[in-house]
């Protein structure tokens, strides 16, 4: 327990050191979290939905970055039913800017994503149904410089899904869910806020 | 009586700045205190108890974990919508601006709620994030007082009633612990030489 505690305050003093760079920006390594807003969920303005999720970044080189991503998002489907988003993924951030240590750092990303749906009908939860799907992502977003170590990171994404069609309605008062043969595209419009933190320069 | 006023913040600014500032890079703090809280959807009262763990990385900026745990039985309702248990968990970034020991501090915090309710069978897991704004006043190296509001944005889905919004402001306040991980840098005085 002591050697535990020991070890903790070590590595939380080396979080309050200076992140020593060493050759170029490639090979730092960042942790974080972020807060996510999902909104268009197929379309539909009105089934907006709030997530959390975390993320490390691997940066290659000065100018591009990785950002490897899972997110838990959950939505309402009007008010008979819910639906549960689990992301896992992954995108690269490619920053238009030559300058490496400017407050703002804007950038573009594109990617790729895994996912797991779930609809539940909020009366009955064993009415449900559920898929697995790929996905692409693409999108902007922009690091706020906050110390050479912190930052808050705002992006804004559009993901494509390719998977087999999931829906419910209410019919009569009973809600079904319906899944349509084939894959189709279907998407939502992704807001995240995050804080990443630079953990060390891995090369 | 103005000279009386005249003398106690006199004497009330020496002692704050003739102190050594406790709160720097590598301040490492924590508590444990009782936090009310008004939910603003509804007419619900709840109690928590608050947990959290700070890093000062340097002057302005922190990073801070904390959990606020729902008290069973010590909410106050108008309506019949009570928790039967709830788990609150965030991390996040804090912004601190202060005079030596006085800080200020604000930030945002992604985090998860795990909640218990009678409409639904076993828990809701709701992604949730929360802002906090508050102070605090580091009276000795080991020890700070501190008072803050945090708000926090949480949907319940899924539930027999459908979704329900459980936005809340919670109040904490209390005696807080804090130890420096790193040895103070001494600010060398530079003589000029003649």
């Amino acid at each position: 327990m002591r050697l535990l505690l020991i070890f903790c305050l070590l590595a939380l003093n080396s979080f309050a050191q200076p992140l020593n760079i060493k050759n170029n920006n490639g090979g730092i390594f960042s942790l974080g979290v972020r807060t996510t807003i999902s909104t268009f969920n197929h379309g539909n303005i009105g089934n907006t939905g709030t997530g959390v999720g975390g993320q490390f970044r691997l940066q290659f080189a000065d100018r591009v970055n990785s950002d490897w991503f899972f997110d838990y998002i959950t939505s309402d489907i009007e008010d008979f039913a819910s639906r549960t988003d689990y992301h896992i993924g992954w995108s690269v951030l490619f920053y238009p800017t030559k300058k490496l240590d400017g407050l703002i750092k804007p950038y573009i990303l594109a990617g790729h994503c895994f996912d797991y749906t779930r609809l539940v009908d909020n009366a009955n939860q064993n009415n449900f149904i559920e898929r697995w799907s790929s996905a692409v992502q693409g999108g902007a977003g922009m690091h706020i410089n906050l110390t050479p170590r912190l930052d808050l990171s705002v992006v804004s994404q559009y993901m494509i899904h390719l998977g087999t069609h999931i829906d419910a309605h209410a019919h009569n008062g009973v809600i079904e869910f319906h899944s349509q043969k084939g894959s189709s595209l279907e998407g939502h419009l992704l807001f995240h806020v995050g804080i990443n933190y630079k953990i060390a320069d891995l090369w | 009586m103005v000279r009386l006023i005249c003398l106690f913040v006199t004497l009330g600014s020496f002692v704050m700045f003739g102190q050594e500032q406790y709160i720097r890079q590598g301040t490492l703090k924590a508590s444990v205190t009782i936090a009310p809280s008004k939910m603003l959807n509804k007419d619900v009262q709840n109690i928590y108890l608050n947990g959290f763990i700070a890093y000062q990385l340097d002057e302005h900026f922190s990073l801070r974990g904390e959990t606020f745990y729902y008290i069973k039985g010590a909410a106050s309702a108008a309506t019949a919508f009570v928790y039967n248990g709830a788990i609150n968990t965030y991390f996040g970034a804090f912004y601190h601006n202060g005079i030596k020991n006085w800080d200020n501090y604000l930030g945002f915090q992604p985090g998860i709620s795990v909640i218990q309710t009678l409409y639904k069978s076993g828990a809701s897991v709701c992604p949730t994030f929360a802002f906090k704004v508050g102070t605090a006043y580091y009276v000795w190296k080991y020890f700070h007082f501190f008072a803050d509001v945090t708000y926090t944005n949480t949907s319940l889905r899924g539930l027999s009633i459908g979704s329900q919004k459980s936005d809340e402001l919670i109040i904490s306040a209390g005696l807080g612990f804090q130890i420096n991980t790193k040895k103070k840098v001494p600010k060398y005085i530079s003589i000029p030489n003649f």
